[in-house]
This record gives structure tokens, sequence and C-alpha cells, in this order.
């Protein structure tokens, strides 16, 4: 029953990482030199030029962009995917169908959970390890590369899940207003803010600031995961 | 088909649901015996729909339990869920997914699923597996809900207003399906609904909510009986009719006088021929009449009809 659920989840929301990851990609193969190429392809059919000179590429993964990037796309991915997974059931009216099945409300949240967190990831992460294997082959660039240089743009990747998680908990959570409804993106937002500004500054900030920021993330998701089950199993589906 | 009283499938005791301070449901009880058709009837914003999502477990009652199939219905384990069956107002169906696809889904949940069972009902409504959901009418998709739930066989069916918004002809097709449901034994329905004509076609028994109380839980007959209106034709201007238990409401046009009571009897009779009128008639009700007339008269004072599924009990 797990599986089905997981798969009705998967069919419903395929796309969006789909979407993700066409973005996230672009963004990956310009870092390689892809924009460069064009832009020299032009100029050399436009021009008429007999050589370009050389794409000096960027340091792997050590790149303020493409940071930025992956924290927006991320970001954007996981407010639509968890907003799609809870908003979606109440405006279709669909909550009370699905919960009328023959399985606990708790395994039921989990299949959303389970299938959100894994497009999440998988939208902005597939583009990434793309990246890194590229990146971890001699003679692709001109660049030192060691492994440990993905680590800054891993803890940004993973700190989206406080922002789905986040938002999970708003769509699955009662509140009187729609302010108070919204207040658990207030820290979750904040903990990205400082994932981010901790992994852009490359260990230049501490590393008990990077420790503080790594705990932060991995508290609040833990803390959410624990919510919104909670939530769901004390609200009024009405 | 009568009730038989060998045990429930939904008992309510005290069942209350307060929303911004205003109780929408106050103390619910009800007991509804296996194998009864239940009529669950009520103006709109009686309470109705939140009772009938306290009974699924999809509301969480402020005070009071409930149990369906005697398991607690805040609670219901799979195992109940699996004899449950629920169709919420407005047949909610996922609207990306074709028939065939929504069956699939569904069927996995079921051990009990019955293919054949699912395909007569999809046959009767004239519909293709191959048809998305959001493309279907809104009858279409009443019949594809009905269908998916009675498939798994359930042993109680609880419908939330479900012809609601359905033309003549697929609203009567739908009470058609739904009866080939309760003409197998042991079967109990509930269901909410404003068409008072299905419900005295099916329903054994009824429950009227009103503001959130339940003020009518009898057989259908026998609410039925219970109001009539009294006719009283005067030759001068009448005197007015005595202030008693069970008068729900007085018009006088000229030298007619229309009387609605409750739980007829004789002292009603006595105090009509104490004005001296020159003709009195007593006219039986229909359900939606009787409802009507219940329904809008001055509420604090009208009795409440109470007992089991044999007899019912008029009180003050």
């Amino acid at each position: 029953m797990f599986r089905t659920l997981m798969l009705k989840e998967l069919r419903e929301m395929w796309w969006l990482p789909v979407l993700a990851w066409i973005v996230m990609s672009g963004c990956v193969l310009y870092q390689m030199g892809l924009g460069y190429c064009l832009t020299c392809g032009g100029l050399y059919w436009k021009q008429n030029l007999n050589s370009t000179p050389p794409y000096l590429h960027p340091v792997p993964f050590f790149n303020q962009d493409l940071m930025l990037q992956l924290a927006l796309v991320g970001t954007g991915l996981a407010i639509v995917l968890a907003s799609w997974q809870t908003w979606g059931e109440s405006l279709c009216r669909t909550w009370n169908f699905l919960l009328h099945r023959p399985v606990r409300r708790n395994t039921i949240i989990r299949s959303k959970l389970a299938i959100g967190l894994t497009l999440l990831l998988a939208g902005t992460g597939l583009p990434l390890l793309f990246y890194a294997l590229w990146a971890a082959r001699p003679g692709n660039h001109a660049n030192p590369f060691q492994w440990w240089m993905v680590l800054p743009m891993l803890r940004i990747w993973f700190a989206t899940t406080v922002i789905y998680l986040g938002v999970f908990l708003c769509g699955v959570r009662e509140a009187r207003w729609v302010g108070s409804r919204f207040w658990p993106l207030v820290p979750a937002g904040m903990i990205l803010f400082v994932q981010y500004m901790s992994a852009s500054r490359n260990g230049r900030m501490g590393w008990v600031f990077d420790c503080t920021a790594n705990g932060l993330v991995i508290g609040s998701a833990l803390m959410l995961l624990a919510a919104i089950p909670y939530a769901a199993r004390n609200r009024d589906f009405s | 088909m009568p009730c038989a009283i060998s045990s429930y499938a939904i008992t309510a005791r005290g069942l209350t649901k307060y929303y911004q301070g205003r109780p929408v449901v106050h103390s619910l009880d009800l007991h509804i015996p296996t194998g009864c058709v239940y009529g669950f009837l009520g103006r709109n914003g009686a309470g109705k729909s939140t009772a009938i999502k306290m009974l699924t477990g999809m509301v969480r009652a402020d005070f009071g339990a409930a149990t369906l199939l005697d398991d607690d219905a805040a609670d219901l384990s799979p195992e109940t869920r699996q004899r449950v069956a629920y169709i919420a107002e407005g047949h909610p169906l996922y609207m990306s997914m074709t028939i065939h696809r929504l069956e699939r889904f569904m069927r996995d949940f079921y051990p009990t699923w019955n293919a054949d069972q699912f395909a007569r009902i999809i046959d009767h409504f004239a519909l293709s597996r191959r048809r998305l959901i959001r493309k279907l009418s809104l009858g279409e998709r009443a019949g594809v809900s009905l269908a998916l739930a009675i498939a798994p066989d359930p042993e109680l069916l609880i419908l939330d207003d479900p012809t609601l918004g359905l033309d003549t002809a697929v609203r009567r097709e739908f009470i058609e399906s739904m009866i080939q449901f309760i003409q197998r034994p042991g079967r109990t329905v509930m269901f909410s609904s404003h068409q008072l004509g299905d419900v005295e076609r099916v329903a054994d028994r009824i429950g009227i909510i009103v503001n959130g109380v339940l003020r009518v839980d009898c057989p259908t007959d026998h609410f039925k009986t219970s109001i009539c209106k009294l006719i009283l034709l005067f030759e001068s201007t009448p005197r007015p009719f005595p202030k008693m238990l069970g008068v729900m409401s007085e018009v006088v046009k000229g030298l007619r006088v229309e009387l609605v009571i409750a739980d007829y009897s004789d002292a009603h009779q006595n105090a009509a021929q104490s004005l001296d009128p020159a003709s009195i008639e007593v006219v039986e009700m229909n359900l939606e009449d009787a409802f009507v007339e219940y329904t809008r008269g001055p509420r604090e004072t009208l009795p409440i009809f109470s007992g089991n599924s044999s007899q019912a009990m008029v009180t003050g």
C-alpha cells in the first residue's frame, strides 16, 4: 500500500523535478563553458574568426553564482512540491478521499514526504552529480579538484529540505488566519539563509559558525519530520 | 426493509463540535442498527456534514465519542476502514487520473475488491474507463464515486449528500445503484440528503438535525404520521388556537385556520373542537412537507423524537 501511495504521488508530480532538473542542468552547463562556446560559435560564424581565446573554467563548486542558483531553484522546487502535495489536496477537496483509504494516516503522510524529498533532492542533485563527475575527470578543466570541494554545495542542496518540510507543515497544520499558518516558514527561511552564508564563505566564518549552521539544518529537519505527522493526526479535514 | 436491532453499525454519544465558540453539532446521540438505511436530514448549515465527518474520523469531536462497526471513530483502524465506504460531498476524486487508473489505485487497498461489481456500475452509467475524471460531469463523477465505494463490498456505506447537484435522471440511476447495494443483507447505509423524495423511497429510519441538535430519530413512517396538518373552517372570525405542546405553526386565512401539529393526539382534537369550527379536516403530509414544516417551526418548542428501531417515543 505504501508503494501504491508513493506511485500516486510520483505520477502527480514527476514533471516538477524535471523542470528543476532542466533549469539546474542549464546552470551547470553554463559553468562548464557551454555558454562561452555558444557565444564564440556565434562570433566565429558572424565575424569569420579563425580562432577563439580559450575558456577559463571557474574552479568547480567554488562558484558563488552556482550556489545562489542552487539555493533559488531548490527553494522554488521545495515550495511548489510541498504546496502541491498539501494545498493541492485541500483545493481539490481530496483529503477526505485519500484519508479514508484503509491505511494509517501516518503512512499516507510518510509516503508523501518520502516522494517529495526524493524528488526535491533528485531534481537539483542530479545535475550537481553530473558536474562533479565531469570535474573529477582529468583533462576537462585546468583547475584542481578534490571531492571535498563539493561539500559547500551539498550543504545548500540539503538545506532546501528544510524549506520543503516547512511548507509541508504549513500545508497540513491548522491555523486561524493566514499569517499564523505560515510561521514555520520564517525559521526555515532563516536557516537556509544562514547555511547559504556559511557555505558560500567556504570556511571563512569559522568552524563554529559552520557547525552551528549544519546543526540547525539537521535539527530543524528532524523536528519538522516529527511535527508534520503530529499536525496531520490532530487536525480537522473538514 | 426493517432495521435489525441485533447490533449497531454506528453509535454516537454526546458528540459535540464547536467552531469559533459556536456548537455546530451539539450532544449528538445516534444508534443506527446494522442493516438499516438511515436518512440524515437537516437544512443547510444544520451540522450534517460535520457530524458525518466526525463519524468518519475526518474531524475531531470536542466532546463525546462515536463508534463505527464497534471501532472508535476518532481513530479507525485500517481493518475497519476496509469495511466502511465513505463518499464525501461533491464526489471529490483525483482529477488527473482516468477511471481505469483510479480503479487500479483503489483496488490495491482492498483484498475484497470486486472488479465485476465495479464494471457493472461503470457500465450502468455508460462510462469509458479511459476517460479522465476532470472531463466527467458531476453526475458521471457520482457514478464513479459510487462504483469505487461499492466495489470493495463494504458493510457500511456513508454518503454525504450524494445526489447534490445531480439531474433527476442521474439521481434516479444513483439511487437505483444504491438500492441494489442495500438489497444484500447486513448492509447499513447512512446518507444525508436534501432530496426528501429519495429519502422517503429508501430510508427505513430518519434523523433530523436542527441547529446542530438531533431533534428527530425514528422510523420514516412514524415521522410522517406524527406530523399532520389540521384545517379548521369557521363561519365567523376564528378564535386563536390554545397554546399546546406540539403545535408548530398556525396560519389564519380569513375563516380558515391551518395548524401543523407534531404527534397529533386527542388533546389536540379536543382543543380544536372547543373552538367550535364548522369543519375539521386532518391532512396527512408527505415527508418533504412534514420536514419543511418541522424545521421551520419555533424550534425551542418542538418535541424531541427518540427511540429504537422498532418504535419511536415522543417526549416533550
